[in-house]
């Protein structure tokens, strides 16, 4: 709790009306706005302290827990299972080219880049959509009006290309 | 003689200053890089919650919510997981042999991810209702 913080609340405790404590907070050398800041609240709001967020978190994960662990585990497997899709998808068409007898090492090599290339895209997208539904399932936790996982799946589906570009940004 | 001695120099010199400012580009944009990232961490949850802005106005709407204590925030935020992180390593792999410390070590990196996505939302919720 910062001074300001402090003071403030001293006073009230003390039974001292909130006028009386601006005026003396400007007395003291806070302007005004400082001041009345303090007192709405407003300047602890502002300086969220990490330990205080740390424990907001654990209990908004807390509240929705069985919800955020499922999200989780959905949005793992379907970026790995993403992952693997494209393996196979490589493997058969390596296999493919191997059986038909036409592969060179320059064209392993081009279609490992290709590979390569997809993956990241692939694991960017599957990322995203992660985040999505989590941050989603998270926000559930903190507000208490939990959706079911098909809303979340939903939603995160809806807008996790916006969240997938805002990282390409980031 | 001479002449090859100043040349060799003058390589020399060229050959540091370059070195020099090489340095100084990677500082800089480190340092930006940085700074951007302070500035720029919560956009994907900009994009996520305020889904009916523009993508690219998204941007600046993330750097107004970050800009001030928000990047302090964040700053202490990373110093606190990174700490955290070395620690539970350290003490994972002095108690545990190293096939089970990683085990365990990926199991704690996946629960820290899921703690730091609540508090990034959280941090985004406490930015909008300060700033708007």
């Amino acid at each position: 709790m910062s001074q300001i913080d402090k003071y403030v609340s001293e006073q009230r405790a003390a039974g001292v009306d909130d006028r009386a404590i601006e005026a003396a907070l400007i007395e003291r050398g806070w302007d005004a706005s400082q001041a009345r800041r303090a007192l709405s609240g407003q300047a602890s709001k502002d300086r969220y302290e990490v330990h205080q967020a740390v424990k907001d978190a654990l209990a908004a994960i807390k509240a929705n827990l069985n919800m955020i662990l499922l999200v989780a585990a959905v949005g793992i497997g379907l970026s790995f299972g993403a992952v693997i899709a494209i393996f196979m998808v490589a493997g058969a068409s390596f296999g493919f080219s191997i059986s038909q007898g036409g592969l060179e090492w320059e064209d392993v090599a081009s279609s490992a880049i290709v590979m390569m290339a997809l993956i990241a895209i692939v694991a960017s997208l599957a990322g995203a959509f992660y985040t999505s539904i989590v941050a989603l399932a998270v926000e559930d936790g903190i507000t208490g009006n939990r959706r079911s996982l098909g809303e979340l799946l939903t939603t995160g589906w809806q807008r996790f290309v916006r969240v997938w570009l805002a990282n390409i940004l980031l | 003689m001479l002449v090859l001695l100043a040349t060799s120099s003058a390589l020399d010199g060229g050959a540091s200053s370059s070195f020099f400012i090489i340095i100084l580009i990677i500082t800089l944009v480190t340092i930006w890089v940085l700074y951007a990232a302070t500035r720029l961490a919560i956009l994907p949850l900009v994009a996520l919650f305020e889904s009916d802005l523009p993508i690219l106005r998204t941007v600046k709407r993330t750097s107004t919510l970050m800009k001030g204590y928000g990047q302090i925030f964040f700053v202490q935020l990373i110093v606190l997981f990174l700490l955290v992180n070395i620690a539970v390593s350290i003490l994972l792999t002095s108690i545990f042999s190293e096939g089970f410390a990683n085990l365990l070590s990926a199991l704690v990196s996946l629960a820290m991810g899921l703690i730091m996505s609540g508090i990034m939302v959280l941090l985004y919720r406490n930015r909008r209702d300060v700033i708007g």
